[in-house]
């Protein structure tokens, strides 16, 4: 059992890790760190970095907030769950490529929405859309393909729950907040680490949204890994070790998070 | 001085339910129900899954809001009291402790919820742990504790708060036989020392026969026979009391008035009085004793059977045989004794007495 696991792991994981580590340590044919260390000294990495950390940090718990709601409001909607639950998974079928244009289509400079807009109210077209081609464009757009998997993880986590465990609470004279805080986020509180921990995973890596929306205006991480890849100044050696990087600090970020937050041992 | 006190305590009653109606759908899950638990008194609630004793025991928490009729606790209704103020202790089948808190935080949930002084929440904790045996596991989380453990303490937990009606929710069926039977009577122990009106639901007769001062018996919805324990057993006021609580012969005759009911073509005595007509007569399998051999001559008040053996099992201190006359299978219960004679094919003789005969 544990053999094929292992074997997968390493082949398809392990080993191309590996390699992309062994090549970030050359730097002009020598072994070197200096691929690491442009991560402090050149500015749009450490730039980049940081809007990349922002981002998720930003979208994982925004994402949060909203799925919570929403997922008990599908979870309790009885004869129409199965409907509501297809219609979360649509998003996640689309491309990120598809979902930045989607955005564009709707709310860009020459948008639905905003010409719709500028119909009734008066705003200037330029001005509202502007807002899409930044970093926090990003994260509402980011929003839209991340709720939906807070909601998938949250509606199993609703199934089972535990109820009879608010209703002693109540029993015992607990109020609303101390069920809450006590007793109801305690219990959901695994499934709302994995939940948040996997949105921001995938916000750290997304790629397609951002490219899509701001092409390279807006820097962050994978797309600055993508230039070094593609431009013609292509430094693939660059590009390894901020992927390597990429990995790393989402990797330590969602291990401390879950470290700090996951008292029930 | 004391006659008068316990007078007055006994005309007082702890859970009053009066007329209360709830419906699921088109569905009557319970209906026009109304029953007295007097303080201090300890009511089990039986009956097949469905009956509604769990809707009638969510009723008295508040959980659920009957449709019609009230309940009343200590003599108040509780028409628009919200379950946290009602002071309901509440027991549940699979224990329902905070997995994020030890057993002490746990017991001592409700009187921080209730904001008692804190060093008086330490006594009364530690009183309760040491009433159920638990004392020293105060720190332990619920998830290091045996099932039975954790009952307990979901007990003392539904103590603290110093109800004024304890509400058991099948408690003991997700343990195993052994510890169910040590718990039950703990349970019972509990509850006289500390003197709490009880409603205990729960799907096992013997186990509401066992601990209550009166059963209450359930059936779609409808309250179907409430007495002590002896007299459900003894009278069944109908043939699904006789069948659910106890194991039960029920023979389909035709009572003859006279005391006189004729099944299968055989005259039986009984003593029961009613008006002739078809009717279900009930025998408990331990009011068989084996007969001597001899002519089959009925006495007004002695009837005997001959059939034959069909099958036995052996259940410890008895061994039920059942035997089989003119094709219909009856029950009977005898003391094991050692070199049990009676095999299956062996011709039986069965007496049971004309008192030990119940009619429905």
């Amino acid at each position: 059992m544990l053999l094929p696991v292992t074997a997968v792991l390493v082949a398809f994981l392990g080993w191309p890790l590996l390699l992309v580590l062994w090549e970030s340590l050359f730097v002009g044919g020598g072994l070197s760190h200096g691929n690491y260390a442009s991560l402090f000294t050149r500015s749009l990495y450490r730039e980049s970095f940081f809007t990349s950390l922002a981002l998720s940090v930003s979208t994982a718990f925004l994402g949060t907030v909203i799925g919570l709601p929403l997922s008990y409001a599908i979870h309790r909607s009885g004869r129409h769950k199965g409907f509501l639950m297809a219609l979360t998974s649509v998003p996640l079928t689309f491309s990120g490529l598809v979902v930045g244009f989607a955005f564009i289509v709707l709310l860009g400079t020459s948008g639905f929405f905003t010409l719709l807009l500028k119909r009734f109210v008066d705003i200037n077209p330029l001005e509202f859309s502007a807002f899409l081609f930044t970093w926090r464009g990003l994260v509402v757009a980011y929003l839209y393909f991340l709720v939906p998997r807070m909601i998938l993880t949250m509606t199993v986590a609703w199934s089972n729950a535990d109820w009879s465990l608010m209703e002693a609470a109540t029993s015992l004279g607990a109020g609303g907040g101390t069920v809450f805080f006590r007793v109801l986020l305690p219990m959901l509180g695994p499934a709302i680490l994995s939940g948040s921990s996997l949105l921001f995973a995938v916000s750290m890596g997304a790629f397609g949204t951002a490219f899509a929306l701001t092409g390279s205006a807006v820097k962050i991480l994978p797309m600055v890994i993508y230039t070094q890849v593609s431009d013609m100044s292509s430094d693939i050696a660059q590009a390894d070790a901020l992927a390597i990087i990429l990995t790393v600090t989402t990797t330590l970020v969602i291990m401390v998070y879950e470290r700090t937050f996951r008292e029930v041992k | 001085m004391n006659d008068v006190k316990s007078a007055k305590n006994d005309s007082k009653n702890g859970v009053e339910l009066v007329g209360v109606g709830k419906m699921y759908g088109n569905v009557h899950a319970v209906r026009d129900v109304s029953l007295a638990v007097k303080e201090g008194e300890f009511l089990s609630v039986v009956g097949p899954s469905g009956c509604g004793k769990t809707t009638m025991l969510r009723m008295i928490s508040g959980f659920v809001a009957p449709d019609s009729g009230d309940v009343r606790i200590g003599g108040a209704s509780m028409k628009g009291v919200p379950p946290r103020k009602r002071r309901v202790g509440i027991v549940f089948q699979n224990y329902a402790l905070f997995p994020n808190m030890t057993v002490y935080e746990n017991v001592a949930f409700g009187m921080k919820a209730q904001k008692w002084p804190e060093d008086r929440i330490k006594d009364k904790a530690a009183a309760l742990l040491e009433m159920v045996g638990m004392e020293d596991r105060a720190g332990a989380y619920p998830r290091h504790l045996s099932g039975g453990q954790q009952q307990r303490i979901a007990l003392a937990r539904a103590l603290a708060i110093e109800p004024r009606v304890l509400l058991l929710d099948e408690p003991l069926s997700a343990l195993d036989a052994k510890v169910r039977n040590t718990l039950r009577f703990e349970i019972k122990r509990i509850q006289r020392n500390s003197g709490i009106t009880t409603v205990y639901v729960t799907h096992d007769q013997e186990e509401a026969l066992s601990i209550s001062d009166r059963v209450a018996l359930m059936r779609g919805g409808a309250l179907e026979q409430l007495g002590v324990p002896a007299e459900l057993y003894a009278s069944p006021a109908s043939e699904f009391a006789a069948d659910f609580i106890g194991v039960n012969n029920i023979m389909r005759g035709v009572y003859q008035g006279d005391g006189r009911f004729v099944w299968n073509g055989r005259t039986l005595f009984v003593e029961t009085k009613r008006d002739p007509g078809p009717a279900a007569m009930m025998v408990r399998p331990e009011r068989f004793a084996p007969a001597e051999a001899g002519p089959v001559l009925n006495e007004p008040n002695i009837n005997i059977l001959e059939g034959r053996v069909v099958g036995k099992v052996f259940l410890g201190p008895l061994t039920r045989v059942a035997f089989s006359v003119d094709g219909a299978t009856l029950l009977m219960d005898l003391l094991s004794a050692a070199g049990e004679p009676l095999s299956a094919g062996d011709p039986l003789r069965a007496r049971f007495a004309a008192a030990d005969a119940h009619l429905l």
